[in-house]
């Protein structure tokens, strides 16, 4: 306790001379900024944030992010924003994830450089502390809402608070259990300028650090002396412009609940019934405006709030109970559910009402994307047009396509049926390309022993099917989702039989018919305008690699 | 002589020469391994592309499955399961009633509205998902909102025949982790699916069978890895070891 005191006595000599004392700040990757006057500030020995640079004798704008075996994985370009991890051990390295990439320095990306939430391991004396960087946050990815409560630029400067230690934020309610980094924030960077407000940010929610620039400081030209200025954070939580708004209507939930809980009233349900749904198969939260309460294990807290639309995954249990909690006198049933898009590990599941989760076709408050049109701006006419195509992964397949059971019309089932595809051997995980331009017409399905399939109609209307990916889903591809040549459409699976190596299994169509791509009729099984894609395929391999 | 030590030399040249490319296959072979190791304890040295060992490491023809690709391993003594009956429980009437389900509607000539009736008069509600584009046709969801006693997560996925009729790609469901429940989904799976006694593929945690219709029926105990991403289904880490139950096209 003494310690903490000591650590604070530089706060707390505090600077009473500027006239609007800046507020703060917690930042929630759903809601943006929320005040922080319930929360406690405690000095920290040290921040799960920290900068990449490269370490070795000749110069480089990245260093290298590699797996557990040390094989490189992805260029990290230097002044990134990384988190440590959790992970094996390594000697030497440190196992981190990308929080955001470096923006500013002038390095041509390719599929080869590392993406936010990319996580490898990182040669140690290569990650510098997160204080010695100004970090520019770009807004443009933000919601205005989310930030307007301290800038309406389309920018804001932001260092790590970290005056003798670093410094955390712990608030009690819903998140009682997190520490959140404290960063100073600047609306700009003038000599003169002070931080406009303090944010708190927790490890595990950083879409803030989603668009970044970083320069170190000892590289900016000018001096700024408001870096080294201190403030009374104590006496900044205390002011009364601060309101805690997440709190109170966390208590407000309680004793509503309070007054009507059935405490874990469980009730068997069993009604026949049957929902027709048009549009592929989502689960969203679909409420009208201010956010759907998810709740705990117990339905007595309220743990965080959803949003429309975004996608949950229902559990079911293997009996067949529904907790009911009594609000208002009205009765809920409430079900389970995974919220996977979300990066947040505390906030990935929890119980919601039943009636505001529907299927995305049928809510009315989200807007349709059912229909798929091709983009009219493609660069190719078509698959014999001489700029298409990317080769659909990142290396060269380890083994040839064109031999073996790997290649197109190769013997399966006992001779009864071809293969209809090339299998393309790498390694797990491995990004899967998108190889021209189009939009996914079929989103992720059941496809083989564990794994999953995609389709994709590209321009010109040729079809690609890409098999035995992974369930790793890549962000932004969904049903109606336009693609870029070259664009990371998914990952390599591995089927369950260990029969083979991780592969891709490519099938291509010329789309002069329609129907479902698996059919009987021929020897391979498939749609009847199915394409040999072997020569494609070496083509765009001999241009690539 | 010069005959026999020419016929000698031909001889010795040849087998030098098999000899090396069978080092070379070897080496290309366990390179591309190289990230594996470690990662799947069940890799070991490939075998020959036309040849699977059998339980007991018995060299058997793969000829009539699918995946003859550069083998890796796919049996071991240890895979042997422990032969039990179908619980006389809850649990394992849920396993028999989903099996007798699969057994019957996982097919290519699809009575779609008997299914659903079926499942219906199981006490199941359904969601029917009708997923269309002009391009891949239409791909027909059918899912299970509640579950059986002791299973859940019932999943499959149609699609549609040049002429309408349906088909059904992919049917699944999880049936409730214990000591014996993959051996009972075995159990189950060999006398609904009117299945070989061998499996096709036998691993530890996997069983699968080729059927003669074209389908793979396989019972899988599920790892974190399986359970991860999985895009219909939510899954916590304590449900590793949950048994998944599935016949599907043989579409690789």
């Amino acid at each position: 306790m003494t310690k903490k005191f000591l650590a604070l006595i530089p706060l707390i000599i505090s600077l009473n001379s500027f006239s609007a004392e800046p507020s703060i700040y917690l930042w929630d990757n759903q809601e943006g900024l929320i005040s922080a006057t319930s929360c406690e500030v405690i000095p920290s020995a040290s921040t799960p944030f920290k900068v990449s640079r490269f370490t070795g004798w000749k110069k480089s704008q990245t260093e290298n992010l590699r797996n557990y075996a040390g094989i490189k994985q992805s260029h990290l370009i230097n002044g990134s924003i990384v988190k440590r991890i959790t992970g094996k051990q390594k000697s030497n390295y440190k196992k981190v994830e990308v929080v955001g990439v470096n923006s500013n320095l002038d390095v041509k990306m390719n599929r080869w450089f590392s993406q936010r939430l990319d996580q490898g391991y990182l040669y140690k004396n290569s990650i510098f502390p997160i204080e010695d960087y100004i970090i520019e946050v770009n807004h443009k990815d933000i919601v205005k809402e989310q930030i307007q409560k301290i800038t309406q630029k389309g920018s804001s400067f932001w260092l790590a608070e970290a005056q003798g230690s670093y410094y955390n934020l712990k608030c009690p309610g819903r998140n009682e259990d997190r520490e959140y980094t404290l960063f100073r924030v600047y609306e700009d960077l003038e000599e003169s300028t002070e931080p406009s407000a303090f944010v708190g940010v927790y490890w595990d929610e950083t879409k803030i650090f989603s668009n970044i620039k970083t320069t170190s400081i000892n590289d900016l030209k000018t001096n700024f002396d408001t870096f080294e200025k201190t403030y009374d954070l104590k006496g900044l939580l205390a002011d009364s412009e601060n309101t805690y708004i997440e709190n109170e209507e966390i208590l407000t939930a309680v004793q509503e609940i309070k007054q009507s809980f059935k405490k874990n009233s469980f009730k068997e349900v069993r009604t026949m019934e049957i929902k027709n749904v048009e549009g592929a198969f989502k689960d969203i939260v679909c409420v009208p405006n201010t956010g759907l309460n998810v709740r705990d294990e117990s339905l007595g807290k309220v743990i965080f709030k959803a949003k429309t639309g975004e996608v949950v995954k229902k559990f079911q249990s293997f009996d067949q109970s529904v907790k009911e909690l009594v609000i208002d006198g009205v009765i809920y049933k409430f079900i389970k559910v995974q919220f996977s898009d979300r990066e947040e590990s505390d906030q990935s599941t929890g119980w919601v009402a039943k009636k505001f989760i529907k299927q995305k076709s049928q809510c009315k408050y989200v807007k349709s994307n059912a229909q798929i049109n091709i983009p009219t701006d493609t660069e190719i006419t078509g698959i014999d047009d001489e700029k298409c195509c990317e080769f659909p992964t990142v290396k060269a397949p380890t083994s040839p396509y064109t031999s073996g059971m790997r290649k197109f019309n190769a013997r399966r089932g006992g001779g009864t049926r071809s293969h209809a595809a090339c299998d393309l051997y790498r390694y797990k995980d491995e990004p899967i390309l998108s190889i021209a331009p189009g939009v996914v017409v079929r989103d992720q399905y059941y496809f083989y022993q564990g794994t999953y399939a995609i389709e994709v109609v590209h321009s010109g209307g040729f079809v690609a099917r890409y098999g035995e990916l992974s369930g790793k889903k890549q962000r932004g591809i969904a049903k109606a989702a336009k693609v870029k040549m070259g664009q990371r459409i998914g990952y390599m699976g591995k089927v369950n039989s260990n029969c083979c190596r991780p592969m891709l299994h490519f099938e291509i169509y010329s789309g002069k018919k329609t129907g479902a791509l698996s059919q009987s009729g021929n020897k391979y099984r498939r749609r009847s305008d199915l394409l040999d894609p072997t020569h494609y395929l070496l083509k765009w391999e001999a241009g690539k690699f | 002589m010069k005959k026999i030590l020419f016929l000698i030399l031909v001889l010795g040249g040849g087998y030098y020469y098999f000899t090396l490319q069978e080092i070379s296959n070897n080496e290309q072979n366990s390179n591309q391994q190289e990230s594996h190791v470690g990662k799947d304890s069940n890799v070991k040295t490939p075998v020959a592309a036309s040849a699977s060992i059998a339980p007991g490491g018995k060299i058997i023809s793969s000829g009539k499955t699918s995946h003859n690709h550069i083998h890796q391993d796919q049996s071991s003594n240890t895979f042997d399961v422990e032969i039990v009956d179908i619980p006389d429980t809850n649990e394992g009437e849920s396993l028999t009633s989903f099996n007798e389900v699969m057994s019957e509607f996982a097919s290519k000539d699809l009575d779609l509205e008997r299914f659903k009736e079926t499942l219906v008069a199981k006490g199941l509600e359904l969601v029917v998902a009708n997923d269309k584009n002009p391009y891949t046709g239409n791909m027909t969801i059918i899912r299970t909102e509640n579950s059986l006693p002791g299973t859940r997560y019932f999943h499959s996925q149609i699609f549609y025949a040049k002429d309408g009729s349906p088909f059904i790609q992919h049917m699944s469901f999880d049936y409730r982790a214990s000591e014996k429940s993959f051996a009972e989904a075995v159990a189950a799976a060999k006398k609904q699916f009117k299945l070989n006694a061998t499996p096709n593929v036998r691993k530890e945690g996997y069983y699968s069978w080729n059927t003669p219709d074209g389908y793979l029926v396989s019972v899988k105990r599920m790892t974190a890895e399986d359970l991860k991403n999985d895009p219909f289904n939510a899954y916590l880490k304590s449900d590793v070891g949950t048994i998944k139950v599935t016949k599907e096209l043989e579409i690789h």
